[in-house]
């Protein structure tokens, strides 16, 4: 695979807005995590990383455009603009092509609520019940008409889209870990094949929404380590080197189903074949504490190279769709500004699946 | 040349289980437009859907159907392990609440489908998955025992009383990929799933990625399609409140392209494709219903609400199909379009496809099959592609249902109610998406180089 010059990153994440220091603070490993704020009222004394204020909006025309995304779309909305300005390219995205990993939909929940509540009428024995000719009657109008398109999973990437005018190849992609470097993947392949010449990737999700947080919770993952997160972290990528922070060398993804993941991660390993010894760095990116132990069968041959390991959701939790996109920049941190030449970034999300992405300061080897 | 090419089909449309089924409807040029029975819609404004034919789509119906398809199809080792797989699953599934979305019991059969019609086996089972799924069916009456205040609640929803509510496992909503988490239990397949979640263009785009994975030679067998049900209360109310359903509860509610539409009509169900590559498939002794010989996607990035006047990039992504494909606009001998139906989406599309193949247009038939299915959202872009076969079997193009009358602002030659019997070597079907997201797919009539 010919190298991919990063031209840019945009971040959001328990550290705020922006990405350069990044890296240091995920390798100095402080866990950035407290009990949940917006939502706590949902989930009380659940601890989470969730991102903390977010910039006002510019212009009334943004703020309005902000009243129809839901938070994951608001959050990749905020990075898609970081990303475009530090790339040079707001306001002359073109055949821009995007791809990003998205999680499920998280409309207002106040909106859901209020939706619930008009439905509500009693029963003959006077308990309340759920009832679909009343929801048609009243509980629909209790929502904005275009609160739809807060729900669309896909509107993730296209308010950003929208916000920046993108028209080029695109695809969003549903993502509890893997989809999201499967979105970097298909950005990289559509540079290769001259489907476009720049391209945005990346993922954006939040898992302290109300409902995501009730799934994870009742899947068990929350007992087992994992600590909620939010954000979203987007590339920019070019065909043009001018400028570049680092290069994609290569990524993949590995299937663990019908295999157990330290098999998995051995080939995986396999595959990425010399850029393994050649890493200085590796950027861990698992779910949770128990997914770490996992992944260490391939720490230990990383070792043996003298690659520093550093394990993201230590630091940051686990953002889901976000998560490996946060791992890429942190790593970009590092490579861009902290001498590291050669970063392996493996993820591991609750999807199962394993995915590797190999990023370097220099195009050729 | 491409060499990804269509080897097995499956269909869950609202004509009802199955590739013969949905086919001899179009091929009569029959419509599925009904008001809506799975659920009680009578306080809403649109009534009206492509409904798949089943009530309940629970672990009976599940097991009922794959049986039947079974049983239409060869009968081996192979095809009772499948079955077993569903036996066995089927009342779990059921129990957990998964089979709550419509969409996931569609999603299994088409897939079973696919994978008999490709006649694959255990040494296929290293396959990709990618499989374009709809939005999550809101679960709103699950919300009930969490909310405060008794007989009148508050509304709050306390979420401290989930434990002890009596829920099934899946609640609230239903998860994005229970679909093809089964579908690739169901199918044993070891590969990696891909779930793609690009609202009515995400068929085409899985369907478009499956190829570039072969082409690239990251996979040499695919299975790929859509699934989607909106067809439940919040699904179908979200878009009555968008005003994007006809207002009238009509079995002609959507006429595309013609000068009195009024709006689109919803529809539900799923279709899955087995994708290989070439020298595979004939090496297995199989012959490919067709090949994928061009695709391209572009976004609009205009409005939420509306697609882009001048219909630049949904043109673009013809081209791009085109020119992937190395056709030129006169080799293509139909074109299946989006053709929702809407006041805004027919003639943007109409332009879009003039400007992309000029004087050309001016006698290639075109037509829209939602008025016949409804709109399938995540799912429509892989079912046209799946009527779009119909060409190549029958030398048939599907009719545009509820069409008489061309509106003056879509000049295209639009093919009316009966299919026009024609035989076509290309055809290039067209699905843009709410959010601006748009799909070219070009098929082609594969014929032996031998």
């Amino acid at each position: 695979m010919k190298p991919v010059a990063i031209v840019g990153a945009g971040a959001l994440s328990a550290y705020g807005l922006g990405w350069k220091g990044m890296g240091k603070k995920v390798v100095a490993g402080a866990l950035l995590a407290a009990p949940l704020a917006e939502s706590g009222r949902s989930h009380p004394g659940i601890i989470s990383a969730e991102v903390g204020a977010l910039p006002e909006a510019r212009s009334p025309a943004e703020k309005r455009a902000r009243g129809l995304m839901s938070r994951s779309a608001l959050l990749a909305a905020l990075a898609g603009r970081s990303v475009m300005e530090e790339a040079g390219w707001a306001g002359h995205a073109g055949d821009l092509g995007y791809f990003l990993g998205v999680g499920a939909s998280c409309g207002d929940f106040a909106v859901i609520e209020a939706i619930v509540r008009a439905s509500v009428e009693p029963d003959p024995g006077g308990q309340p019940v759920f009832s679909t000719p009343r929801f048609g009657e009243r509980g629909l109008r209790a929502c904005n008409p275009l609160f739809a398109f807060q729900l669309m999973n896909n509107f993730t990437l296209c308010h950003s889209a929208i916000q920046e005018g993108t028209t080029g190849p695109n695809a969003a992609f549903f993502s509890r870990g893997t989809g999201t470097v499967m979105a970097l993947g298909e950005a990289v392949c559509a540079l290769a094949e001259g489907t476009c010449t720049r391209a945005l990737a990346g993922g954006a999700d939040s898992a302290v929404y109300p409902m995501t947080l009730s799934e994870i919770m009742r899947q068990g993952w929350l007992q087992r380590g994992l600590i909620p997160a939010e954000g979203a972290g987007i590339l920019a990528l070019s065909a043009d080197e001018t400028g570049a922070l680092g290069f994609v060398h290569d990524w993949a993804i590995q299937s663990c189903r019908g295999r157990s993941r330290a098999l998995a991660m051995t080939a995986l390993l396999a595959r990425l074949g010399p850029h393994v010894a050649a890493a200085d760095l590796v950027v861990l990116v698992p779910w949770g504490p128990p997914c770490h132990e996992e992944l260490l069968l391939g720490h230990e041959r990383l070792r043996r190279s003298g690659a520093r390991v550093v394990d993201l959701s230590a630091s940051l939790g686990h953002a889901l769709a976000a998560a490996p996109a946060l791992g890429w920049i942190a790593a970009l941190d590092m490579v861009a500004h902290e001498g590291a030449e050669h970063a392996l970034i493996i993820s591991a999300g609750l999807d199962g699946d394993l995915g590797a992405v190999v990023m370097g300061r220099r195009g050729s080897a | 040349m491409s060499q990804a090419v269509i080897t097995g089909v499956g269909v869950v449309s609202p004509f009802g289980v199955g590739a013969p089924c949905f086919w001899d409807a179009l091929a009569q040029g029959r419509s599925a437009i009904r008001p809506i029975s799975s659920f009680d819609a009578r306080t809403l404004p649109s009534r009206m859907a492509g409904e798949v034919p089943v009530v309940d789509a629970d672990a009976a119906w599940l097991r009922e159907q794959a049986a039947a398809l079974m049983t239409a199809a060869k009968s081996d080792a192979g095809t009772a392990a499948l079955l077993g797989r569903i036996e066995q699953a089927a009342p779990s599934w059921q129990e957990l609440g998964m089979l709550r979305d419509r969409k996931v019991a569609f999603a299994i059969l088409a897939a079973l489908e696919a994978w008999q019609d490709a006649r694959l086996g255990p040494a296929d089972t290293h396959a990709w998955l990618c499989l374009a799924l709809g939005l999550e069916r809101a679960l709103l009456d699950d919300f009930l025992p969490l909310m405060t205040g008794g007989p009148a609640p508050d509304g709050r929803i306390d979420w401290s009383r989930e434990p002890d509510a009596g829920l099934p496992a899946t609640r609230f909503r239903a998860p994005v990929d229970v679909a093809s988490t089964q579908v690739a239990d169901i199918l044993g397949l070891t590969g990696p799933v891909v779930v793609h979640t690009s609202a009515c263009a995400a068929g085409a785009l899985a369907v478009m990625h499956a190829a570039s994975l072969i082409e690239r030679g990251t996979a040499d067998i695919v299975v790929c399609g859509a699934s989607d049900s909106m067809l439940n209360p919040m699904g179908m109310g979200g878009m009555c409140r968008l005003g994007a359903p006809s207002p009238r509860n009509e079995p002609d509610a959507c006429r595309p392209f013609d000068r009195r539409r009024d709006g689109l009509v919803m529809g539900e169900g799923a279709a899955v494709f087995v994708v290989e590559h070439e020298d595979r498939a004939l090496g297995r002794g199989v012959t490919p219903l067709a090949r994928i010989a061009g695709w391209g996607s572009t976004q609009d990035g205009y409005k939420a609400t509306a697609p882009r006047p001048d219909g630049a990039p949904a043109r673009k992504a013809m081209q791009a199909a085109l020119a992937r494909g190395r056709l030129l606009p006169g080799h293509v001998g139909y074109i299946n379009a989006h053709g929702t139906g809407t006041l805004l989406n027919d003639p943007v599309e109409a332009r879009a496809i003039r400007d992309a193949f000029g004087h050309a247009a001016d006698h290639l038939p075109v037509s829209s099959i939602k008025g016949a299915v409804g709109h399938l959202m995540a799912a429509s872009g892989a079912m046209e592609l799946a009527a779009c076969l119909m060409a190549f079997d029958r030398d048939l193009l599907p009719g545009t249902a509820h069409h008489h009358d061309r509106d003056p602002e879509c000049p295209i030659h639009v093919i009316g109610p009966t299919p026009l019997a024609a035989r076509v070597d290309a055809v290039l079907s067209n699905s843009f998406g709410f959010g601006g997201q748009n799909a070219s797919v070009i098929l082609q009539r594969w014929e032996s180089r031998a």
